[in-house]
């Protein structure tokens, strides 16, 4: 019994894995469209939030939405090149501190999960932005 | 009357909690729970995250308490819990252990108190960002009121100090592309059955390595379940001390409020055994 039980977990395991790990994580976001949909929710959420919103205030929201949407398609295996600046040099001057880095990973749940992505595909995107902290505060 | 703390000072401070709500800060959830020995952590088991949601520069002072209940005995612990910066964590934790009606004859003390002062140094690495897995090491005074029941069952003290190393991370996208917590422990103790049955025993006087371990998957970041395991040293002779473990069910609406309810084995305790039951966490943060 004990073994069936274990059998069975481990299946379940073992297909959980392979499915999600077959999916690109560019196909999981629903391609150029889902990509496009994500980064409308993720400006406007950080643009209405009350603590981070006001660093957006100056930004021009289309190049800013151009930009984010060829990295996220860069990130996720989309195949895009990304030609903003880079990271170190996008943040250069805001001296983000970790609580407002923390704000926008806060304010991109929200926006992806008002958007309908699935916390899986959430987990996944995030998994691939946060390497960039480092880049990202104290700039 | 601080030697038993009610259960109702914490229901009473935990509503004030919200009210005085940390509107930024880490990300919620990463403040862990506040333990049975009061240090941020699990339920049982320290990790090395700093309670509440501070980070640098901040401070952040967490309430804490939990009940457990298994087949004779019961155990309700308080906490408070302080961090800076989200490198230091002070706190002091008060427990009260009940034994059921019965076991004991009549005229005897049921209930043993245990007073935890405890300190945790963040010292290296991060919960969820960079190559290194957030690391911490801890220190816990305890006293045990129990100088004449742990006495008379062999134990050498009443009071003592244990120190654990703690390493904890958060892997993002995990299996089932969950974020998982993985979290172990190392603590050198000669306490019996946590110190409530006393330190030491006659004839062994050594301290003992023991593990500690917990993991959880966040099915949301709302919602987590998970898993721990204590192990304990050998315990007084005859009395048949167990290692503990539980798995649970954590909810983490906000920052500032988190409630965990676990299913616990606690083994043999004092020669009865069988000790499974419920415990209840209930943890919030100003």
């Amino acid at each position: 019994m004990r073994f069936m039980l274990m059998a069975a977990m481990a299946s379940l395991v073992f297909t959980a894995c392979t499915t999600t790990r077959e999916t690109r994580l560019y196909d999981a976001l629903g391609g150029a469209p889902g990509v496009a949909k994500l980064v409308d929710a993720i400006s406007a959420e950080y643009r209405d939030d009350a603590r981070i919103g006001f660093l957006f205030e100056d930004t021009d929201q289309d190049y800013f939405k151009a930009r984010l949407r060829e990295q996220i398609c860069a990130i996720s295996d989309g195949g895009c090149e990304y030609t903003g600046l880079s990271m170190e040099e996008a943040h250069s001057g805001m001296d983000l501190s970790e609580a407002q880095f923390n704000d926008f990973v806060d304010a991109s749940r929200r926006a992806m999960t008002k958007a309908g992505f699935a916390i899986g595909v959430q987990n996944r995107l995030l998994a691939r932005l946060a390497p960039m902290r480092g880049e990202v505060i104290h700039q | 009357m601080l030697r038993q703390p009610s259960p109702l000072i914490a229901l009473l401070l935990l509503p004030i909690a919200p009210l005085h709500a940390a509107d930024e800060g880490r990300l919620k959830a990463t403040g862990g729970l506040v333990t049975i020995e009061a240090a941020a952590g699990g339920g049982l088991v320290p990790w090395a995250v700093m309670a509440g949601s501070s980070t640098r520069p901040g401070v952040d002072v967490v309430a804490g308490f939990s009940a457990t209940q298994v087949a004779d005995f019961r155990l309700a612990s308080l906490g408070l819990s302080a961090s800076w910066n989200d490198r230091f964590e002070l706190s002091l934790g008060r427990q009260q252990f009940t034994v059921d009606r019965g076991l004991l004859p009549a005229g005897i003390d049921r209930r043993i108190g245990q007073t935890v002062l405890g300190a945790k140094l963040r010292i290296a690495g991060d919960l969820i960002y960079g190559d290194l897995p957030q690391m911490a090491i801890g220190l816990q005074y305890k006293h045990s009121d129990s100088d004449v029941l742990a006495g008379a069952l062999g134990a050498r003290r009443n009071d003592d100090v244990e120190a654990y190393f703690s390493v904890t991370r958060l892997f993002l996208a995990g299996p089932f592309d969950r974020n998982w917590l993985l979290n172990g422990s190392v603590r050198a103790t000669r306490a019996n059955e946590t110190g409530l049955l006393g330190f030491g025993r006659i004839g062994d006087d050594d301290h003992a390595l023991v593990g500690e371990f917990s993991a959880a998957m966040f099915f949301n970041p709302e919602f987590a379940i998970g898993a721990e395991y204590r192990q304990k040293p050998d315990g007084l002779p005859g009395l048949g001390e167990s290692d503990w473990r539980d798995v649970f069910v954590a909810w983490v609406p906000n920052r500032r409020f988190s409630l965990a309810v676990a299913w616990v084995d606690l083994g043999t305790i004092a020669a009865r055994p069988d000790q499974d039951g419920v415990f209840v966490s209930m943890t919030g943060n100003w």
